[in-house]
This record gives structure tokens, C-alpha cells and sequence, in this order.
């Protein structure tokens, strides 16, 4: 059964499409990240191109999103002070973001950029979760320290704010400098910025875990619906199909992820997905390496 | 006595104006090519008529376009995009299907003369932006070629001692809705001896040409529509799966 993307202009299968968006989500209600950065680089590989396997993803995380943090305002999990500050910070991004692809696009070299941050993203976070993962098995539970180096470094930055949900204070830059870096990111790759939040949000900011996965969905909620709605006005990469596919796949996923999230170990499932995480980074690094079947890159039909 | 003597001499001109010298004829079907939501390329079967004794050329061709085409190079270990190279009229999808392989029935100086195959298109497209010429038209083919869109080598359409033929061609998924030409041409001992032609039209309809038409010319309300439909997917799907005690939902 197949199903053709009107803006993306090819033909998928909808097995398939809704397949990619359940495992995605499942992998997401697991593990509580987005999933927009395994989304891009898979749509990548059953030939949608770049821009719109970007653009589209991120049409996919808003849905996605949507239903998460309406779950965690309802639990009182979100910070709303922070992510509205985070979320000024990713609307700017944002618009850079979109900027800086349209103008890749033009010199050509928009697909091969985000190809290069994905490899280099990839291999860095699933180092990263490999290592936490291997860490926490080998020690058993391990607690991140709540007061890191820059964080007390971000602290001292002008614009001194408290923020009682978090039950933190640090400065108002803070929250709209790593807004503003996931909005890039956002534009750039389709990603929603979970995977970078979470960590960052515990590390810079020392919220409790609890408050951050909320308020991250929260942020990313309106960070992917920005970035959606620029990325359709000005480089017309949106295919509302290939987003409405992957969503009703993901949203099915997510809830399956999140029910065996509560049966198994994180750390066995962290080590798990950054296996998968590194295989993905290996094979587009592997893609840069190999001689391409012709040299003539970009899409062949006009 | 002599109106019978004279009846074939008279009949002569009205024989001839109902019976024109054996054009070559081309038709198709279907007709026009609808892209809808289950669209995934689609055939046109061709048949038509060239003269007996002829030999037959099809050609389904999209027009001629100026493309600018990113270079891939070699840089240190990686593949990546140095500059453009930019062709001027060249079509973006052409298949040719001949009663005997190309290559058998035109010699390439043929070919190029008469803008059949790659000889042809080696002839007519125009590249700017590097020196070697030749070697990115290549390029160009085969990367159309391994995608389906063009097929330059011949063979494929049967013929019968009448002169009537058939051919299929094959529209890959993502050939982009317009205008593409079918053209038969009649070949004697290698040179035209005439052509019919004919246009094919493959558009978008409901669902596609919809969203497609919204995406293209109103592109606000399409975003906004866009991110309002995942919203509403979303709550919704949360709203279906809310079992007790599964209250974590993430994105």
C-alpha cells in the first residue's frame, strides 16, 4: 500500500512509514527523548531528501510533543518560566536556523551539512550514552552532581532569576542560550533538541529530572511548531503526509515505549539504544567515505 | 462504353484523398496521468503506425530545463559538495524505445544528428561550471538512469510487417507533474521518414494537488495548518492511550 508525498514528491509505503514512526516512538516513550534524530537520518536513508526529511520530522515531534506535555502540565512537571525563557531562545535559533538552510540550500551544500552534524551528533551522543550506561551497570545507580562547574559558571551571568518550580536561581541567559542552540539544531536537522535538553537542563541548570523531561516536551512543543511553520514558509520543505504518517505511527509507539520503559532497567536500555545510535552514525560516516555512484549529488528529479 | 474506361481514371483522386500516403500515427494510453494519494509512477502503453518497411523510434521526453547540480569531489578521505555544474537544456526524464536496439539501428553520428539516445543528448545539453564536458553528461545519465527516469538504450517496442507497433513506458514516482511530449519517429535506412507526436499531462488531483497547491501559494496557512493537525494528532492519540497508571507521555 503505498502513498504519495505530495510535497516530498515520491511514492512511500505506508507500512513502512508508519513502521519507522512506531519505532521511533517507541524508542522515544522509552527513553523520554524526542526520537526527531533517529527520525531525519532514517527518512534520509528511503530517499526523502534532507531538507524535507528535516523539515517534516520536525512537523512529526510537534504532534508528538503535544501529547507529552499536556501529560506532564497536568502533573504540574513543568517549569513554565524556564521554558518560556527557553523557548524565546529557540524561536530565535529557530529563525537562524531556517536561515542558514535557505541559504546552504542556495549554495548547495545543505545536504551535506546536515549530514556531517548528524554523523558527528550521532557518534557524540551514543559515546556518551554508551559510557553513562556502561558506568551505571558496572557501579549500579549513580547520581549526577548537582552542582556542575557550569552551572555555578552560567549563575554568574547578569540577569539574576529564581525559578520556584525548578527550585533553582540562575541567570535569565542561561535558559535563552540553550533555547537558542536547540532552535538551530531544530532547523537544521529536524531534531527537537530532547536529547540535548535533558542532559543540559540537569547539568547547566540543575533542575530535578522530574521538572526537566516536562518542561523539555514543553519547550520542544512549541521550539518544533515554530520551526515547522518557518521551514513551510520559507524553504517549502513540509510534506504534511510523511508528517501525519510518522505520527500516528509515533504516537502508537510512544505509548507502547513508555508502558516497557516501566519493566525494564535505564541503563540496559541507554547501552541498547546508543548501540543503535553508533551504528546509524557509522553507516552515513561510512556513506562519506564510499565513492558515490555518481558525482553529481542532490536529487535527481527536479 | 466508355464511361466504364474512364470510371478508375475519375475514381483515381477520390482513392488517394480517402486513403492519404501511410502516415506515421501515435497514441497513448492513458491519456493523462493522474497523480492521486495511492499514485506510485504509473505505465503508458503506446501504439500507433509508420509506413511498412519502416523501422520506429518512440521517444517520451519531459522539456528541456537548465539544472544546476551540486559536484561531489574527493576532499582528504570524504566524498563531499565542491561548486556546481549547471546544464542547459536537458530534460529530466527521457526513454526511447526503438523496433531494434539503438545502437543496431543508428550508428551514434546518426543518433547525435538526430538527437536520439546519449549520442543525442551529448550533442544537444550544454554544461557550464567545468571543463569536462563529456564526463558530466555521463554522470548526469547515469544517475537519471539508475533512477528510472531516463532509459536511452533502445529495443522494447515490437513491430509488425504492417507497420504497427507498441511500446510501454514507465513514469518512475517521482517524475514531477507537467507537459511531456510522445513523439514516433519513422526511420528508413536510417534517415526520418516521419513523425506524429502527441502530449501527455500528468497532474496532481484531489488530496496531492490539494496540500501541494497550499504548500506551493499559501505557504502560512499551510504551516499553520500543518502544525494545528499534529497538535490535534497528538492530544488526540494521548487521549485514546490514557489507560490508569500510564499517565507518562513523551515526545
Amino acid at each position: 500500500m503505498n502513498l504519495f508525498l505530495p510535497v516530498a514528491g515520491m511514492s512511500v509505503n505506508v507500512l513502512l512509514l508508519l513502521g519507522l514512526g512506531a519505532l521511533v516512538g517507541f524508542l522515544s516513550g522509552l527513553l523520554g527523548v524526542g526520537g526527531g534524530f533517529l527520525l531525519t537520518p532514517m527518512l534520509i536513508m528511503m530517499g526523502v531528501s534532507p531538507v524535507v526529511s528535516a523539515a517534516s520530522g520536525t512537523n512529526a515531534i510537534v504532534g508528538a510533543s503535544a501529547s507529552g506535555s499536556l501529560a506532564h502540565l497536568r502533573a504540574g512537571n513543568v517549569d513554565v518560566k524556564m521554558g518560556l525563557l527557553m523557548l524565546a531562545g529557540g524561536v530565535l535559533g529557530g529563525g537562524a536556523g531556517t536561515a542558514l538552510v535557505r541559504s546552504l540550500r542556495s549554495s548547495g551544500n545543505a545536504d551535506v551539512v546536515i549530514v556531517f552534524a548528524y554523523v558527528v551528533l550521532l557518534a557524540v551522543m551514543g559515546a556518551v550514552m554508551f559510557v553513562e550506561g556502561l558506568t551505571s551497570q558496572v557501579k549500579g545507580e549513580y547520581e549526577t552532581p548537582r552542582e556542575s562547574a557550569a552551572y555555578r559558571w552560567l549563575r554568574r551571568l547578569p540577569f539574576r532569576l529564581r525559578f520556584p518550580a525548578s527550585g533553582v536561581e540562575t541567570s535569565a541567559l542561561a535558559p535563552l542560550l540553550l533555547g537558542a542552540l536547540v532552535g538551530v539544531l531544530a532547523a537544521l536537522m529536524g531534531v527537537g533538541g530532547g536529547f540535548f535538553l535533558i542532559p543540559a537542563m540537569t547539568y547547566f541548570l540543575a533542575m530535578p529530572m522530574r521538572i526537566v523531561v516536562g518542561t523539555s516536551l514543553f519547550q520542544m512543543l512549541f521550539t518544533s511548531a515554530s520551526v515547522t511553520l518557518m521551514q513551510a514558509v520559507m524553504n517549502r520543505s513540509v510534506d504534511a503526509f510523511l508528517a501525519l504518517g510518522l505520527l500516528v505511527g509515533s504516537a502508537l509507539g510512544a505509548q507502547l515505549g513508555a508502558r516497557l520503559a516501566k519493566r525494564l532497567r535505564g541503563d540496559q536500555l541507554k547501552i541498547v539504544l546508543a548501540l543503535l545510535v553508533l551504528a546509524l552514525s557509522l553507516k552515513m560516516f561510512n556513506d562519506l567515505l564510499v565513492m558515490p555512484p555518481h558525482f553529481l549529488a542532490g536529487p535527481v528529479a527536479p | 462504353m466508355r464511361a466504364p474506361a474512364l470510371l478508375p481514371l475519375l475514381l483515381c483522386p477520390l482513392l488517394s484523398a480517402a486513403t492519404p500516403p501511410p502516415a506515421v500515427t501515435v497514441r497513448a494510453y492513458p491519456p493523462e496521468i493522474r497523480m492521486s494519494a495511492g499514485y506510485h509512477g504509473a505505465s503508458l502503453a503506446v501504439r500507433g503506425r509508420v509506413p511498412p518497411g519502416c523501422q520506429v523510434a518512440v521517444v517520451l521526453s519531459s522539456p528541456l530545463a537548465g539544472e544546476a547540480w551540486p559536484r561531489r569531489s574527493k576532499h582528504g578521505p570524504f566524498w563531499i559538495t565542491t561548486g556546481a555544474v549547471r546544464f542547459e537544456g536537458v530534460p529530466w526524464l527521457y526513454q526511447i524505445r526503438t523496433s531494434e536496439p539503438l545502437a543496431e539501428l543508428l550508428p551514434p553520428s546518426r543518433q547525435a544528428a538526430l538527437g536520439l539516445g546519449a549520442p543525442g543528448l551529448k550533442a544537444t545539453v550544454g554544461v557550464r561550471g567545468t571543463p569536462n564536458r563529456e564526463l558530466y553528461i555521463e554522470e548526469l545519465i547515469r544517475a537519471r538512469s539508475a533512477a528510472g527516469f531516463y532509459d536511452l538504450v533502445g529495443g522494447g517496442a515490437s513491430l509488425d510487417p504492417t507497420g504497427e507497433f507498441r511500446a510501454l513506458f514507465a513514469f518512475p514516482a517521482s517524475a514531477p507533474p507537467g507537459s511531456y511530449e510522445l513523439k514516433a519517429l519513422a526511420l528508413k535506412d536510417g534517415r526520418p521518414a516521419g513523425e506524429a507526436a502527441l502530449t501527455i499531462r500528468l497532474r496532481k488531483v484531489g488530496a496531492e494537488a490539494w496540500i501541494s497547491d497550499l504548500a506551493a501559494r499559501h505557504a502560512w496557512l499551510y504551516g499553520l495548518l500543518s502544525v494545528l493537525v499534529a497538535v490535534l494528532a497528538g492530544l488526540a492519540a494521548g487521549w485514546l492511550f490514557r489507560a490508569p497508571g500510564t499517565r507518562k507521555a513523551t515526545g
